[in-house]
């Protein structure tokens, strides 16, 4: 079937496709909200301190999955709004606290600092529902994980 | 006899070898009986198929028979274009432009948190990873985990 369509037209969806994707940011950009959580995995049963609560089935089965820890406890949950171009800071324990910047286009930095001291700078644009998860060795052969999750709206 | 001996029969034939060839497979024929037989079937095959092609005679004269032709072209109706419903000739710009905006978006991240949450992209700043740290991503449990080694913190 050969189909006459004016050029005008044409000019016209393209005019349409560059006003889209041309168009300020500023007027479309939105905050992204994250789950931040500090997470101590384990092979013990019930750990000494009692402020510490399992952590969700849904997510212990995914770092089960992932991880050698069989239990996994919240030492801490925070939410987080980043807006565009904003730099936020979240403590998620005397010794932990997490930094996390929009970087616009380049996605969100991360960094992580222990006692002060920043220990690990991570750029990430989060796909969907994916999780970034900062983590390393505790004493007793068990492991501290830093949780970051968007939040879908 | 294989089918490389076969295939030089058959070009010996029709006369696609050089002389040097052709002077060695008249000197293997007057040795090998089976190969003489097989190239006098290849001659009569080719022989019967020469001398018994069907002719088609036409019933008129070749200038008539080919202005008959011509006049058939000419009378024929001319194809005309087809024109579309109006809703086709004006979406179909439009659609054209959502699926190039749709792909502009599907490799690109905007300065929109929320399309960059949708999008397939993403990235790990490999910054620090000369400080012995491991990133890997798991796809099935969507998570991105930078394992930092206990020296580091």
């Amino acid at each position: 079937m050969r189909v006459k369509l004016s050029v005008s037209r044409w000019i016209l969806a393209a005019v349409l496709v560059a006003f889209l994707v041309l168009s300020p940011s500023d007027t479309v950009a939105a905050e992204t909200k994250f789950q931040a959580r500090l997470v101590w995995g384990t092979d013990e049963m019930k750990p000494e301190n009692p402020n510490l609560k399992e952590i969700d089935a849904k997510t212990k089965e995914k770092l089960k999955a992932v991880f050698k820890w069989k239990n996994y406890f919240e030492v801490e949950t925070q939410t987080v709004v980043v807006g565009p171009n904003e730099l936020k800071k979240v403590k998620m324990s005397s010794k932990c606290e997490i930094e996390i910047q929009e970087l616009g286009k380049d996605g969100f930095e991360v960094k992580l600092f222990g006692e002060g001291k920043l220990t690990k700078k991570v750029k990430q644009v989060f796909p969907t529902g994916d999780c970034l998860v900062l983590a390393g060795d505790d004493k007793n052969s068990n492991a501290w994980l830093v949780m970051l999750c968007p939040l879908q709206k | 006899m294989n089918t490389d001996q076969i295939l030089k029969l058959q070009a010996y034939l029709d006369n696609e070898v050089s002389s040097g060839e052709a002077r060695r497979i008249a000197n293997w024929l007057s040795r090998d009986a089976e190969a003489l037989q097989l190239f006098q079937e290849l001659k009569e095959i080719k022989a019967a198929m020469a001398e018994n092609e069907l002719t088609v005679s036409v019933p008129e004269s070749r200038d008539f028979y080919w202005s008959k032709i011509q006049r058939g072209i000419e009378s024929a109706p001319a194809a005309r274009p087809t024109v579309a419903p109006w809703w086709f000739r004006i979406g179909l710009p439009f659609a054209a432009a959502l699926a190039t905006l749709a792909v502009l978006m599907s490799v690109t991240t905007f300065d929109l948190p929320s399309l960059r949450l949708r999008s397939a992209v993403y990235e790990i700043d490999g910054s620090g990873s000369d400080d012995g740290s491991i990133t890997f991503h798991s796809q099935s449990e969507g998570m991105t985990v930078v394992w930092i080694p206990s020296g580091q913190y």
